[in-house]
């Protein structure tokens, strides 16, 4: 039943992709035209089907007894086909986020909103990054390769470093400001952030490092008591919080895929 | 003088103890912080179970083994995941087992690159034969349900772009099955997704997992499980690991500061809580 499709999908010599690919090309536009001219109403329904087949099929291909020789089930073969289409859904979400980046930015500089030049830096950014990225993916420009390592490694990632040591900052501050013995449940968790804090740096290790290794007396040296509070204390309210998400997600994930799901993003006009 | 925000009283010490500038705070951070990286601290350090326990998996894979290493970190987390990536590829690749790199994270596919470039010149290590780098993969979910059923069908190409199918490093792989281990260095919650869909395929697998210090308690619960075999707790775990593999690194080197950081986070909570005791014991 699945043959013609699994043959579509398949890999197709290098004579022929360009063909296949330009076609792609073409029908993912008309399709895209005729989604964005579909009614209103008749799109919740479509989504709604769209979503329902897609759980459908990783639900199936999950429950369905495989065969014991070959380890699959009918399905099993177009997981992969399936994640390809995945890879393709997230480059397109990609797509509709710089659409919309543009969109909202370049309206900011054509009113020249208040901060206009926040978003006049952040096109140019992309723009640079894009443009020098593919320059040095695709092309031999040497010139491009090094403007790219200086964006990418120079920039990019050590500015995104930057931003969160910043956070070691704030937690200094916040925890200082914040912490206070107001009750007996503030001291015991500060009593319990101290004991895991110190088992968690060599120097907490040194405070009790006189104590023996092994025996009785070894509980108390501070990384055994660390060890203690996180593997059984923390450990057993963890699981319960676990176990109530996992039974929240699998209620979410029944009336998402079913669209029985309501509200914010659910019930509005699209 | 000085008073205290909304009354007409004088600040005391005690007051004062409540209120220390922040910009105060910042400086003695950066202090703390910076010292010690010119300075070295020499302190014990205990190695952890969690830590054992993830080297100990490591060399039970027979020589030869294949080990998925996937990096899902970017610049935010370096200081805590990159010594973790190089201590754990020192490991696998002192063993002499395959290793395949990737990435969820498009940071992470490059700095993962460029220390598997490394380490694989200390062990001499050859590329596409003895190890791969399987590049960056967006939509995790997807790429896992894939790869426990096909691994040469969902990387088909490296991070080049060139094919993997006739890599030596390739041969012999076709699903989970053939996988020895899979070790997520992360900044996330990706280990949920591992646990999920890729660790029940293979009951031989191991998973070990190396979050950043602030998501190890959470972990505890599938380390108890069996579920992950192992866990390296950030930059301590990472200290303790390049201790169980004998090797130095910036894990080791960031302990003093790392160390010095917490004390003064613990001083600054005994000093405000001290005014604050004080001041509450005055007014009652």
């Amino acid at each position: 039943m699945f043959e013609p499709i699994a043959r579509f999908f398949s890999a197709k010599p290098p004579e022929v992709l360009p063909y296949y690919v330009a076609g792609a090309v073409l029908f993912s536009i008309l399709m895209i035209f005729v989604l964005i001219n579909l009614p209103s109403r008749a799109r919740k329904p479509l989504i709604a089907l769209v979503t329902f087949l897609a759980g459908l099929f990783y639900a199936t291909e999950f429950f369905f007894p495989i065969d014991r020789a070959t380890n699959k089930n009918f399905l099993t073969d177009y997981l992969v086909p399936a994640s390809k289409l995945g890879s393709l859904l997230g480059g397109m979400t990609l797509t509709l986020g710089i659409l919309s980046l543009l969109r909202v930015h370049g309206r900011n500089i054509a009113r020249l909103r208040a901060g206009w030049y926040n978003s006049v830096a952040l096109l140019v950014a992309m723009v640079s990054m894009v443009t020098f990225g593919l320059m040095d993916k695709y092309g031999a420009n040497d010139g491009a390769k090094k403007v790219f390592n200086v964006l990418f490694e120079g920039m990019l990632i050590n500015m995104d470093a930057t931003m969160f040591s910043l956070i070691a900052f704030y937690i200094v501050s916040a925890s200082y400001r914040a912490f206070r013995i107001r009750s007996i449940e503030a001291t015991i968790l500060m009593v319990t952030a101290f004991l895991v804090m110190l088992g968690q740096v060599p120097v907490g290790n040194a405070l009790t490092d006189w104590l023996p290794q092994d025996g009785t007396f070894a509980s108390l040296r501070v990384e055994n008591i660390k060890q203690w509070i996180l593997s059984q204390v923390n450990a057993a309210a963890l699981r319960a919080i676990a176990f109530g998400l996992g039974v929240g997600g699998l209620a979410i994930s029944l009336r998402i895929w079913l669209s029985l799901e309501r509200g914010a993003y659910f019930e509005k006009e699209i | 003088m000085a008073t205290t925000p909304g009354t007409s009283a004088p600040r005391d010490i005690w007051d004062r103890l409540q209120a220390i500038d922040r910009r105060v705070l910042y400086v003695l951070l950066l202090v703390v912080i910076i010292l010690p990286l010119f300075v070295p601290i020499r302190l014990p350090m205990v190695t952890m179970p969690s830590t054992q326990k993830l080297y100990q998996a490591v060399e039970s894979i027979p020589e030869g083994g294949y080990v998925i290493v996937s990096t899902t970190w970017s610049g935010g987390t370096r200081a805590e995941n990159m010594p973790q990536t190089e201590a754990i590829l020192r490991h696998l690749m002192k063993r002499r087992l395959r290793v395949a790199v990737f990435s969820f994270d498009q940071q992470g596919s490059q700095f993962s690159y460029n220390i598997a470039s490394r380490v694989a010149r200390d062990f001499g290590y050859e590329y596409g034969k003895d190890w791969v780098h399987w590049g960056f993969r967006p939509v995790a979910g997807v790429v896992m349900k894939s790869l426990v059923r096909d691994i040469p069908g969902t990387f088909t190409t490296d991070r080049d772009g060139k094919p993997t199918k006739d890599m030596p490093v390739m041969q012999g792989i076709k699903d989970i099955k053939d996988v020895d281990a899979i070790v997520e260095i992360a900044a996330s919650g990706i280990y949920m997704d591992w646990i999920g869909l890729v660790v029940g395929a293979n009951p031989k697998l191991k998973f070990g997992f190396c979050p950043t210090a602030v998501m190890a308690p959470e972990t505890y619960p599938y380390m108890d499980s069996g579920q992950i075999v192992g866990i390296m707790e950030g930059m301590r775990g990472a200290a303790e690991y390049e201790q169980l593999v004998n090797t130095v690194g910036l894990a080791t080197k960031g302990m003093g500061s790392i160390s010095l950081a917490h004390v003064l986070i613990m001083l600054l909570i005994i000093v405000g809580n001290v005014g604050y005791i004080v001041t509450r014991a005055r007014r009652s």
